[in-house]
Order: structure tokens, then sequence, then C-alpha cells
């Protein structure tokens, strides 16, 4: 999995019906250090994720493995919000 | 399924419900010939309990979730296994 910062929202009045009720996220993404990295996801939020947290992405045929997604066309879900990050010699606080 | 070492862990409140009582980890793949780390970080669920600085296989893609007891854990990196040992014999190509 990979983690990211949410920068912003999705707004779409016409869509597959399969998305009602699920809110899209813009989610820049970012490395394990905390520093940022080139991709930028859009990914379907299944905790209630809000602006400017960083989050995890499962991303591709994966994102379907859950109750709420499956069989939808659906590639990058966010599943939980990291708060912080344990290495052997140092922490670093994504916050 | 590739081989990889523990080099974090995460601390996470707020996550999906299939998570619960299983942790994020942090891992770096592993070059069997050298056992130097390669690649970039990346997270994974734990299925096996690992701890910081073991050699572990995970695995990737849809059957990653399949690793834990029930069925809908969403997750697309799963370590499966810790690595006692790799033995590699070597031969000229």
């Amino acid at each position: 999995m990979i983690i990211g910062r949410v920068i912003g929202t999705v707004v779409s009045n016409v869509k597959d019906s399969k998305y009602h009720g699920y809110k899209l996220l813009v989610i820049k993404e970012m490395n394990v250090y905390g520093g940022y990295e080139k991709g930028f996801y859009i990914a379907v939020d299944l905790i209630g994720a809000g602006i400017d947290e960083v989050v995890m992405l499962v991303t591709g045929a994966a994102a379907r493995g859950s109750i709420e997604t499956n069989d939808k066309g659906i590639d990058a879900v966010v599943t939980a919000k990291i708060e912080k990050v344990l290495f052997s010699d140092k922490e670093i606080a994504l916050k | 399924m590739f081989l990889a070492k523990v080099i974090g862990i995460t601390w996470s409140n707020h996550k999906h419900y299939s998570y619960d009582g299983i942790e994020i980890k942090v891992i770096q793949d592993v070059n069997p010939e050298t056992g130097q780390l390669i690649g970039k970080p990346i997270f994974a669920l734990d299925a096996v309990g690992s701890s910081i600085g073991e050699i572990v296989a995970y695995e990737v893609s849809f059957q990653a979730g399949w690793a834990f007891d029930h069925m809908d854990v969403l997750s697309d990196t799963t370590i499966t296994a810790i690595i006692d040992s790799v033995n590699i014999t070597k031969k000229d190509l």
C-alpha cells in the first residue's frame, strides 16, 4: 500500500451509479518518510477522511475486496489514517 | 511473492473496520543474493506477527486480502511468512 495527503475532493454530477454515496478524494502521493512523490490519485473514501490528513491507499483489484466495493468499478480506496511511522532509529509524525 | 525486510511500524487510530487487530508495517525489498535493501519502502498488512528487522515474504495484488481469516480485508500487500534462511546456488550463466 502507499500513503498520501488528502488535498481536495472531486465533485461529479454524471457518474457511474455504483459510486453513489461515496466521497471521492484527491490524494497527493507521499513516501514513508513524509516527503512528497510525483503521483496523484482519485480514491473512494471508506473511513471519512478529511482534508490535509495523511491516509493509506489500497490500489488495483484489491480495492474491490470489501463488502462496500465488491463488484464496483473502483481501483483505489482510502482505508486508514496514518498518524506516525516508527523506524528502528527514528520516529516520524505524519501530520 | 517477494522477499523484504520489516523496517518500521505505524500508528493508526482511525482505520477501516476490516483492519481490527491487524498491524500495518513498513517493508523494503531485499536482494536475496546480497541481503541489501533495494527499491522504495512500502506499507503492508501483517498476517503473521513480524517485528522490525525480520526478513519476510509478502504477496501483492488481489489475493493479498485472502491471507486473513475473514475474506473482506482490503489489502494489496500482505506479509505472509517470516523467512528463516535463504539458500541460493550460484551458477555461471
